[in-house]
């Protein structure tokens, strides 16, 4: 974990100099939108910021694979609205071509818009990538939860209670 | 031994006196039965084969493995609700909450009314529940597993003068992982993956994960055969063809499914009723953050329900759900999500659920697009909010610093004063972040063949040895958590056919 503060003085990257990644189901052109979503939607504050764009563009790429066609072709369609949705705002661009901050007040407008179609349109988009934020091995430490070590041990106490009930305790 | 797509390297073609489709909690209930009652029984599963030791904190591979479309499925309307299936081994017993009730008998009496269904009466059903009970093991949770997140909103409802009931759980020395919505990886919750399902092994019934039912060939009023695929997993690209033949078919698919392959089967609608009349329990969720360190993912997932409000069709309680599944509804981006999950180990996270009245649909679209619609009516998101109210209140009786709400606007509330809130700003149905997991209705069961889909036993009013016996046949919403009734109703529909029925 490293902890970069997000720096909005400095020249935020577009989407262009984000890390590429080679997924299954999404074309180099939708993963870099959607790798422009990722970046503008998880957390980077002074207390947190992990470099993991890629790892959730990978991680969703996976989830493809089990979505049927309508839902995969849907995911994708919306991928390219989102692309060219910012031209007709304020932003006056393309979402791969914006600069965080903008690309962050775009979805935000949209995820707090009275309008529920709106809402719920960003609403996946920004829901997956946020899953895939959390279950980040560092994200989940720097908020304490951590259910692995849990379950092995509680797996070991339950084979341990079986074998007293086998024994006829 | 189950036997997956691994095993399969031609075309399958099976025989049985019975087929059954689905492995959830209808499915395997009443393929177990059967089996034990001596009848040669197939069992079809579309979804993969997982035991215990697959099992891990790895919730998104979980979500992928063990969920239908990777949890990704919704049922549209003015307000959208999220839903999920299993699709698994053991359906959708495998990532539910273990939590038992047997069905109220207002319900019942509900049923008699409403379906015109006079056998369902307490006295009548007692072995029944006792004997699923039995099976799976339906106890309440040792005292040692209770989380701190329960003891919360126990006490709170207690100091309101609430009435509090204790859930009994299908679990057999359940250790409080509180990982049962994502496969319980100490094998305690006894959902049809470990119980039902190995008994009907034992009794020689023969499990095939990863083959999925496409086609009913119906003629002359009967059932004639089923037709399917062999799926790859997990990219569920066909691999081969499968059909099977049997003297009886059980569709146990669950209440989007059964009615969808149906639909698409074309057979069994002549009510027109088939996929109709979804219910689905909406649910809102409820945040207290609470100064104390609560810890909401030590202990079980649920021991207790405030059912003060039952007879006003909600009910109220918690249940943890881990930070990757939270965020999927998270009202911010950026550092306003990390502030609401660096809370998390303070939270409660409770929930409303609705009795509905509300009503949806299942339509088979072509292409294999099942489409799910879902109105939410006024009536059942004034019930929604309502209850949101209340579960506030419960968390500030127990000592909340703040509520976060299931709404854009209000957002949170930091004190009991600030609840009226929720009635002064005239939220609508469309304000509502709602979802369930509890689907129920849409072959529903009754006396008049022009309003119903099969018999209070599940047979098809259309086709003389096709039966259903899952969540679907429910003729109303049941206002409880569903498993022990339709394993219950699986139960009664096993002995009709082993009597000759
Ligand atoms: C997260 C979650 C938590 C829950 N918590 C509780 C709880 O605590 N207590 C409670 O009582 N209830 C709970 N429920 C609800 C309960 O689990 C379900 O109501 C119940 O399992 C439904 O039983 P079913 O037989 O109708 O369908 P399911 O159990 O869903 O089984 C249907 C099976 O059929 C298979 N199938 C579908 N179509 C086909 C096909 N064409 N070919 C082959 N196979 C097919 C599916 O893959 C699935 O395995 C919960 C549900 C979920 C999802």
């Amino acid at each position: 974990m490293s902890s970069a503060p997000s720096a909005p003085s400095v020249p935020l990257p577009t989407a262009n100099e984000l890390p590429r990644v080679a997924t299954r189901f999404m074309t180099p052109r939708e993963s870099l939108i959607y790798a422009a979503v990722v970046d503008a939607v998880i957390p980077r504050t002074e207390r947190l910021t992990v470099e993991c764009v890629d790892r959730i563009v990978l991680l969703i790429d996976g989830f493809l694979e089990v979505f049927p066609w309508y839902l995969r072709t849907a995911f994708r369609l919306g991928l390219h609205l989102l692309e060219y949705l910012p031209l007709f705002s304020r932003h006056l661009g393309r979402m791969s071509r914006l600069s965080r901050t903008a690309r962050t007040a775009f979805l935000e407008s949209w995820l707090r818009s009275r309008w529920v179609q709106r809402r719920e349109f960003v609403k996946g988009f920004i829901g997956i990538s946020l899953m895939g934020f959390y279950t980040q091995p560092e994200v989940r430490l720097h908020i304490g939860f951590d259910h692995q070590p849990s379950f092995d041990r509680l797996r070991a106490a339950r084979m341990k209670l079986l074998d007293h009930d086998r024994q006829g305790h | 031994m189950i036997t997956t797509a691994k095993d399969i390297d031609r075309d399958l073609s099976l025989e049985a006196d019975v087929c059954v489709v689905g492995s959830g909690a209808g499915g395997a209930c009443i393929a177990c039965e059967l089996a034990e009652g001596g009848l040669s029984v197939v069992v079809l599963e579309e979804g993969g084969h997982f035991p215990t030791e697959h099992f891990n904190a790895d919730t998104p591979r979980m979500i992928q493995t063990l969920y239908r479309d990777g949890g990704a499925t919704v049922a549209l309307g003015r307000a959208n609700v999220a839903y999920v299936e299993g699709r698994c081994i053991g359906g959708s017993t495998t990532i539910n909450g273990g939590m038992c009730w047997r069905t109220p008998p207002k319900i019942l009496q509900r049923w008699a009314w409403e379906a015109g269904i006079q056998d369902l009466e307490p006295d009548r059903l007692r072995p029944f529940f006792e004997k699923v009970e039995e099976r799976i093991h339906v106890a309440h949770q040792d005292p040692g597993t209770i989380g701190r997140d329960d003891e919360l909103l126990v006490l709170g409802a207690r100091r309101l003068g609430y009435k509090v009931m204790e859930n009994r759980r299908n679990q057999f020395h359940c250790m409080g992982a509180n990982n049962c919505a994502f496969g319980c990886p100490t094998g305690g919750k006894q959902s049809t993956l470990v119980s039902y399902i190995p008994r009907a092994e034992r009794a020689g019934a023969r499990v095939y994960a990863n083959c999925r039912v496409e086609r009913i060939v119906a003629q002359d009023r009967r059932v004639e055969r089923l037709e399917g695929s062999v799926l790859e997993s997990p990219s569920r690209r066909p691999l081969h063809k499968l059909s099977v033949r049997a003297r009886r078919f059980v569709l146990a698919c669950g209440a989007i499914q059964t009615p969808y392959l149906l639909l698409r089967s074309r057979v069994g609608n002549s009510s027109g009723q088939v996929g109709r009349n979804l219910m689905l329990h909406p649910n809102v969720k409820v945040m207290g953050v609470f100064p104390e360190d609560v810890k909401p993912w030590d202990g079980v997932h649920q021991a207790h329900q405030v059912h003060e409000f039952l007879d006003e069709g909600f009910d109220l309680a918690m249940g943890f759900v881990p930070p990757s599944i939270l965020s999927l509804s998270s009202k911010h981006l950026g550092e306003g999500s990390l502030r609401v999950m660096e809370d998390l180990r303070h939270m409660v996270i409770g929930g409303v659920l609705v009795e509905d009245t509300s009503r949806g649909r299942v339509r088979a679209l072509p292409f294999d697009i099942p489409l799910v619609t879902y109105n939410l009516n006024n009536e059942d998101a004034r019930r929604a909010i309502r209850g949101t109210a209340l579960l506030c209140q419960v968390f500030f009786a127990a000592g909340a610093s703040r509520v976060v709400l299931p709404f854009v606007e209000p957002e949170e509330l930091t004190s009991a004063s600030e609840i009226r809130k929720l009635f002064e700003c005239r939220l609508t149905a469309g304000d509502l972040e709602l979802f369930t997991v509890h689907l129920m209705g849409t072959c529903r069961m009754g006396t008049d063949p022009r309003k119903s889909v099969v018999n209070s036993y599940g047979l098809s009013h259309d086709l003389r040895n096709l039966y259903v016996a899952d969540a679907s046949v429910f003729p109303t919403p049941i206002g409880v958590n569903p498993m022990e009734t339709i394993m219950m109703l699986a139960t009664r529909c096993a002995e009709r056919i082993l009597n000759g029925g």
